[in-house]
């Protein structure tokens, strides 16, 4: 169930009318919100739900466990058999395939012919994202920053709250579940923000995020010998764009969902192009598995404590598993060993050197410098292959020796990308004073421009959107 | 001390978001009742969906009767004439026919039909060359380039590709595939066509504002036409070969696609100028069914992409050599044995 369809508008309608105006911390509220997440979930494989409440039984027990085991031994054995069982759940029914390949190949190239054997899984949806949060609320437990949920109830609605489910943001229990708690009744809604925020976040989606990969990206590099080397730029670019707009088109209308439901969550995106450095695009991209790598993997590493060249090594393998995170694919590993290798040398070489204030003309060219950077990664990102990706950056270099296909572009299309970009620039907050006038219309109107902005972006509709790009991971 | 402005001292009851979403959803069920009448057109069959396709029909009857849907529809077909890429193959074609008028499905105007008794091969040459066309959705785009580099750079053979990611036979209202081969190949005639199309047809039908539930008898029998008249359609063309429908990842997607497949395949003997390749044996697992990977030069490889409907480059690979060997003994090698028949399927 996509949240751009009709489907998923019924159902969140009669979730709403469901929640009526109970307080958020009621156990009705919280019941009906839990068996809403399992309904959405099961609508993607009605075996998903039972391997979420086998997670949810397994943390919840573990929570516990480390909390009133006695002896700090005790707890820290806890702590490693709950972290080992979420790995477990990530390794078999994702990567148990790769590591097999990978390992069946290293034994081919040694002259050990090996056939492994492994089970075909179907990959549950969101499993990354629920298993990250699982983890920080067994690790925030043991630290101390959590108390242990008291109420099943409460742990379950937390773990299966289901806009964060399918494809974050990966929003930590403890955020969560002192929301879940507070008295607030009745409760009172940001609702304008979360129509804003829907509404950007369908219009990023639908009209940037498709229109790009259907007009642009996927006919140039499917086969981008045949394309001039500009085009192939244009589509290296666009795929950028494409990747942003899909990803945080799903983080607005996931926060967005969960505003009108009572539950704030933190930011996801940050207008990441405009970083000036690798180290201040990890800021603003992704920032809330950003940030729960380097509080969950980074820093338990050693962080930054333990010398230049540990500090390099941390950097990267918190990278390298972060490339992994995303998916079994090489091209995956090798996406997150290019962003590792860059923030090492950008952290112990380039940084060092920078000045505090700088011309405007040399924040630019770091803007530059970054964001092709990151382009370059997403050529791995993108790719199947590392063939592919090779393919796809010889076809940046290589001049052409054969006629190539003539691709006329549609304005639209360039204004898109263009606009998209230079989007990155605008102060944040800027629709906030439309907004706040909208606020102060009736209810009625505030539905009817609603209403028309939807058929607008219906308008824009394809006859077949893919799914968020995210939503595999 | 100022106060702060209004809005900031208020928050919204939920009986005001309920509202805001009452007056919004109203707004759309008006002026986008084909988009809910589409919905309710794929619920799964019963009670609740029957009923709700009944609704949404009266729906869409009445606001089209008014007009409603007329500025979204508008809309739709403005966005989708700016937003499409204008792509033209590089070898310069004859001039088409000014305008050529459309072609009802039904009946698409006939392209000569092939004699009985097939003309003899031709000696192809570079100013005589195999003029191939490969047509589908999706599925052509991701497999182009390879297929391109299959066939190599044999100066005797030109290359096109026509393609449209999301069509089949299911939805003539985004491309009339039967209308569209008659005029591609009235503008220019190939000896070759590759279909690789309808892995998007699990879908409801809908024509005449009857809407035909996916796989019912009236979908098969309106679905069975159109696969008539798009192979009709290309009968003039010396050799056409259809790439059967490989597995599917998804169950259900599987189970419809084995049927459609089934009827390809009849419908491809009833053509003796179309040759059914089959993809299920050079894809899939040994027992026949889906598989991801496969071992290749002793490596094991992945060769379908993650929505267990496409294949990744290797996986293309695996359909153009054999499918290249097979056009090139047909064409270019007259005179060597014929490949075996590939008419089998899963």
């Amino acid at each position: 169930m996509l949240f751009w369809t009709y489907g998923f508008g019924i159902f969140f309608g009669a979730l709403i009318l469901l929640c009526g105006s109970t307080p958020i911390n009621s156990v009705r509220r919280k019941f009906v919100l839990l068996l809403a997440s399992l309904y959405f979930y099961a609508r993607f494989d009605w075996r998903f739900p039972a391997l979420l409440c086998f997670s949810a039984v397994a943390n919840y027990a573990a929570g516990w466990m480390i909390a009133t085991a006695p002896a700090a031994w005790r707890r820290r054995l806890a702590l490693g058999l709950s972290v080992a069982f979420n790995l477990f759940l990530l390794g078999y029914f994702k990567y148990q395939g790769f590591f097999a390949d990978s390992l069946q190949n290293l034994l081919a190239a040694a002259g050990l012919e090996v056939q492994l054997r492994t089970v075909e899984t179907v990959v549950p949806v969101g499993l990354s994202f629920y298993t990250f949060r699982a983890i920080s609320y067994v690790v925030d437990v043991y630290r101390g920053e959590l108390v242990p949920c008291r109420r099943f109830l409460d742990w379950m609605t937390c773990l299966t709250f289901f806009p964060y489910l399918v494809a974050g943001p990966v929003v930590r229990p403890k955020e969560f579940l002192s929301q879940l708690d507070a008295p607030r009744h009745p409760p009172v809604y940001e609702a304008d923000f979360a129509f804003a925020l829907i509404v950007v976040g369908l219009f990023k989606k639908i009209v940037i995020a498709n229109s790009l990969q259907h007009g642009l990206v996927e006919p140039v590099l499917a086969d981008p010998f045949s394309y001039s080397r500009g085009l192939v730029l244009a589509a290296t670019y666009g795929y950028a764009i494409q990747i942003y707009s899909d990803f945080s088109a799903y983080s607005d209308l996931a926060i967005g969902v969960a505003l009108l439901l009572g539950f704030r969550t933190p930011d996801n995106f940050e207008s990441p192009y405009r970083a000036q450095s690798l180290q201040e695009f990890w800021r603003r991209w992704h920032i809330t598995l950003s940030t729960w790598l380097r509080d969950y993997l980074y820093i338990p590493l050693g962080g930054s404590r333990k010398g230049a060249w540990r500090t390099a090594a941390n950097l990267f393998v918190t990278m390298l598993l972060g490339g992994l995170w995303h998916g079994a694919r090489g091209t995956f590993v090798c996406w997150g060993a290019w962003h590792g290798l860059g923030l090492v040398v950008e952290r112990q070489w380039l940084l060092p050197r920078r000045k505090a204030e700088s011309h405007p003309a040399v924040r630019a060219v770091r803007t530059v410098m970054t964001f092709h950077f990151v382009c370059l990664g997403w050529v791995l990102f993108r790719a199947e292959s590392l063939a592919d990706a090779w393919d796809h950056l010889r076809a940046l270099m290589l001049p052409r020796t054969v006629a190539v296909e003539p691709f006329v572009l549609p304005g639209l299309l360039w204004l898109l990308l263009a606009g998209s970009l230079a989007a990155q620039f605008l102060p944040s907050g800027l629709l906030q004073p439309v907004r706040e006038r909208i606020r102060l219309w009736p209810a009625a109107a505030q539905g009817l421009l609603l209403g028309i902005i939807l058929v607008l972006l219906r308008a824009a509709w394809p006859d077949g959107v893919a799914p968020f790009i995210y939503a595999g991971f | 001390m100022a106060q702060p402005p209004t809005y900031a001292r208020l928050g919204y009851r939920s009986r005001e978001v309920r509202l805001i979403l009452a007056v919004a959803a109203l707004v759309l069920l008006s002026l986008d009742s084909t988009g809910v009448a589409d919905y309710a057109a794929d619920l799964p069959a019963g009670a609740a969906g029957q009923a709700a396709q009944r609704l949404a029909g009266r729906l869409d009857a009445a606001t089209s009767a008014l007009g409603l849907d007329r500025p979204r529809l508008a809309l739709h077909a403005w966005y989708l004439a700016v937003t499409s890429a204008r792509e033209e193959p590089p070898v310069a074609r004859p001039p088409a026919p000014a305008s050529p008028a459309p072609v009802p499905l039904e009946r698409p105007a006939p392209v000569p039909r092939a004699v009985t008794a097939p003309a003899p091969e031709p000696r192809y040459s570079t100013s005589r060359p195999l003029r191939v066309l490969f047509v589908g959705d999706s599925q052509v785009d991701r497999m182009e380039s390879t297929l391109r580099a299959a066939f190599g750079d044999d100066p005797r053979i030109e290359f096109e590709v026509d393609s449209q990611i999301g069509t089949g036979l299911s939805r003539p209202d985004h491309r009339d595939w039967p209308a569209h081969m008659v005029n591609v190949l009235r503008a220019e005639p190939r000896d070759v066509v590759i279909s690789f199309l309808c892995t998007n047809d699990p879908q409801n039908i809908t024509e005449a504002e009857v809407v035909h539930k996916t796989l019912s008898p009236s979908w098969i029998a309106v679905y069975q036409r159109r696969l008539e008249a798009y192979l009709t359609a290309m009968d003039g063309v010396r050799h056409v070969y259809w790439i059967g429908l490989p597995r599917m990842k998804d169950q259900k997607l599987e189970h419809d696609i084995r049927i459609l497949a089934q009827m390809h395949l009849e419908a491809c003997r009833r053509h003796p100028n179309v040759t059914y390749f089959s993809s299920v044996p050079l894809t899939s697992a040994s027992d026949a069914s889906y598989t991801s990977r496969m071992v290749i030069r002793g490596r094991s490889t992945t060769i379908r992409s993650e929505d267990g409907m496409h294949f990744t480059k290797t996986g293309y690979r695996l359909i153009a050599g054999p499918l290249v060997e097979r056009i090139l003994d047909d064409t270019l090698r007259q005179g060597e044995a014929a490949a075996p028949s590939d008419e089998q399927d899963g």
